[in-house]
């Protein structure tokens, strides 16, 4: 042992004479010490607390009430939750909602992950289509859903006359409840595709070149480059993407409010349309309320559902 | 030296600016009321210019100054109410569709007005009868008309003469089947284009002896043989091509038809004549406006708001709450409003007057909707679980007239809906 590692010898406790307190002030200190992260975190705790704790309780509580919002509040226990499932048009409100999730989704990630392998080389014209690409995506859905309800209308749309020169004959966009949900979704991917392949771009050039390099000098084929190394490579932005894409489609309000407020035939009304339907036209507080509960299960459901059949196949981080 | 006479400048003015106000007599502040109004265009222009009018003429007079602000559709108006009224912040005074009158007087967000009439002795006679209904609940009135409107036949001309079609309109509903199919046939336009509207629905109803709900307003008549008469006529026209149905009750696919003159004949509220005439103008045909066909007998719902006076208020408040609804209600500015947009004179005095009459004699149609309100206007219902009744009656209408559903299963799926969940039921 030298002389240096004898004066920092981590074994003994450092020879600095602490100065002697009163213990109420050390008490003090000790407290404040400890107080201080909470402290620091109580404004964001509070703000949680007053917008989406309070909120969440609140509406559970509503939930076991008939109210008009402006009468007495009556309570009937889980008599709101009774009359929804008793309700057959929940369960189609349900399955659109479902529908709509699943496809736009799907759909969504897939042409996501297609666009994003044709872009992802630096090129001048990629940023440019990157761009074209990204754009729905940044214009209010307001705009979108006037835009898109003018191209498919089936006198006047631009669709149908182009259709038209085809030969096809006068599809019913939004007015065929038959059709109405695909379009819905239809609408909804050319909107949130733009973003998905943003983020996977930027994620693919994240992967390490070496991989390739060493692929190409065991001659793989492209598309078991593609499998081997890409797909898990971009995995967690995957897993991630995915999971915030179902989540906002579960919660899909505006587009139906502005296209198709639910119909033709209850064909597109979705959940949250339902639940703003009974809330603030039928003024059913406690029905809507019970719809949110369920509606917030049925996310967190899926959302646990999600992970325990996904995370463990995702890739983090590369050992190389 | 410049600094300290600077500095005395300042501190001159600062105290002056302070002082001065007080020193000047005191007017009596005026007391402010907030007047909520729904729509844009004709409509928006309207309230504004009355409440304008209002504050530089008896609001000035009795020092009340109104402040009228836009509030969206009637529905988005109601749900601000409700939210305003939990806040504990209402408008003073605001328009109301005339259906949604009963839940607002019940849940006492609004104020009866039946002392204030009875003081003020207002003369209910002259307000049109078939206007009154919906101001009234438990025999108490709670509303005066204002917005009013009842659904009117609108023709274009143009296309009507073309195809060799007498322009005064059709007069049954037999006539307007064969209306439709000789349009079609000699113009290949839509004698209708139609969309999911109750309102227009209630017409019809009316038209064969029955209305949408029971008259104690506790069952609905969806599934009755009247009902399924009206689904079973325009689908049979629609199946023809003769009518075209749009799903939803969005007005805007009915208005593209009309302005590129794709189809004939609409129904629509008279509160837009004056719209639909400039359109006309511009797109270049002409129109004319008549009865809605009559089947059994003629009968049409009224529609549009009446003017309401919201609770949380200081009686200094409600008092001028009370002037100004007495004055926009007065004849002169019921004329006013009826000619500006084409919502029917709510008054007969304001019918009479000379400018109106006028009015009649270069324009017809703005007195058609009153003759037909005179003599065949109903009110609507007024239950609060109506709206949810609605909701499914527009299905309804969509699932048989654009969707091809069958006529009978549809609607008894529907009736069994409004039983099963108790829709008109106490809540």
């Amino acid at each position: 042992m030298s002389d240096f590692d004898k004066v920092i010898d981590a074994s003994k406790p450092l020879a600095i004479p602490i100065p002697r307190m009163a213990a109420a002030e050390r008490f003090f200190r000790s407290t404040a010490r400890a107080a201080t992260p909470y402290i620091m975190v109580a404004p964001a705790i509070l703000t949680l607390c007053v917008f989406v704790v309070y909120p969440i309780l609140y509406m559970i509580w509503l939930s076991a009430f008939r109210w008009d919002m402006i009468g007495p509040k009556i309570y009937v226990g889980l008599g709101n939750f009774l009359d929804l499932f008793s309700n057959q048009d929940f369960y189609v409100v349900m399955g659109n909602t479902f529908m709509f999730v699943f496809f736009s989704v799907s759909i969504s990630i897939v042409l996501a992950l297609l666009l994003a392998i044709y872009l992802k080389a630096k090129t001048k014209i990629n940023a440019l289509l990157q761009g074209f690409v990204f754009t729905p995506y940044v214009i209010s859905m307001v705009s979108v859903a006037f835009i898109w309800v003018w191209l498919m209308n089936s006198e006047y749309g631009l669709l149908n006359y182009m259709l038209g020169k085809a030969g096809v004959s006068g599809v019913r966009w939004l007015e065929d409840s038959r059709v109405a949900m695909y379009s819905m979704i239809l609408v909804a991917v050319w909107k949130g595709v733009g973003y998905n392949v943003i983020i996977l771009i930027s994620a693919m050039h994240a992967i390490p070149n070496q991989l390739y390099e060493a692929a190409i000098l065991d001659n793989t084929k492209p598309l078991k480059m593609f499998f081997r190394i890409t797909l898990p490579m971009i995995s967690p932005t995957l897993f991630f993407l995915t999971l915030m894409n179902i989540i906002a489609s579960f919660k899909v309000f505006d587009q139906v409010a502005l296209m198709t407020r639910g119909g033709p035939v209850n064909a597109t009304n979705t959940l949250v349309f339902d639940i703003y339907q009974f809330g603030f036209k039928f003024y059913q507080l406690g029905y809507a309320s019970a719809e949110g509960v369920v509606l917030m299960a049925v996310i967190a459901i899926c959302t646990v559902a999600y992970f325990g059949a996904l995370s463990r196949r995702v890739h983090y981080g590369a050992e190389i | 030296m410049k600094k300290i006479f600077v500095f005395c400048a300042m501190l001159i003015a600062i105290v002056s600016a302070a002082v001065l106000p007080c020193a000047s007599p005191a007017a009596a502040k005026p007391v402010e009321l907030t007047f909520w109004y729904s729509w844009t265009d004709l409509i928006q222009e309207n309230n504004i210019n009355l409440a304008k009018m209002f504050n530089e003429t008896r609001g000035k007079e009795l020092n009340i100054q109104v402040t009228a602000e836009y509030q969206g559709t009637y529905n988005e108006l109601h749900q601000k109410l409700q939210a305003a009224y939990v806040s504990g912040k209402t408008p003073s005074v605001t328009v109301m569709e005339i259906a949604s009158i009963k839940r607002f007087a019940e849940s006492g967000v609004i104020l009866p007005l039946s002392p204030y009439i009875e003081r003020d002795k207002i003369d209910m006679d002259d307000f049109y009868k078939g206007l009154l209904i919906n101001c009234e609940v438990g025999g108490t009135w709670f509303g005066l008309p204002y917005l009013r409107s009842t659904p009117i036949l609108y023709m274009n001309t143009t296309l009507l003469k073309k195809a060799g079609l007498d322009p005064s309109g059709p007069k049954t509903w037999a006539e307007l089947a064969e209306y439709c199919k000789t349009i079609k046939e000699k113009t290949g336009a839509y004698g209708i284009t139609l969309n999911s509207d109750v309102w227009i629905f209630e017409a019809f109803m009316f038209e064969n002896g029955a209305a949408t709900l029971s008259p104690d307003e506790s069952k609905s008549n969806i599934n009755s043989p009247e009902s399924r008469a009206v689904f079973a006529f325009f689908r049979d026209l629609v199946d023809k091509g003769y009518v075209r149905c749009v799903a939803g009750d969005d007005y805007g696919k009915v208005a593209a038809d009309i302005m590129n003159q794709k189809t004939a004949m609409f129904f629509n509220s008279t509160s837009d004549l004056t719209y639909n005439f400039d359109l006309a103008k511009e797109n270049g045909y002409e129109i004319n406006t008549c009865f809605i066909p009559a089947n059994k007998t003629y009968g049409v719902p009224t529609g549009g708001c009446n003017l309401v006076m919201t609770s949380r208020q200081t009686d200094e408040e409600r008092e001028a709450s009370w002037e100004f609804i007495k004055w926009m209600t007065e004849t002169k500015q019921a004329a006013y409003a009826h000619a500006y947009t084409g919502y029917v004179a709510s008054r007969k005095s304001a019918a009479a007057l000379p400018e109106i009459q006028a009015l009649y004699k270069e324009k017809p149609q703005f007195k058609i909707a009153l003759d037909q309100l005179e003599l065949y206007g109903h009110g609507r219902p007024m239950n609060p679980g109506y709206t949810q009744v609605i909701v499914e009656w527009t299905a309804a209408m969509d699932a048989i007239w654009s969707n091809g559903a069958d006529i009978d299963s549809t609607l008894s799926a529907a009736d069994a809906k409004i039983v099963g969940m108790n829709m008109l039921g106490a809540k």
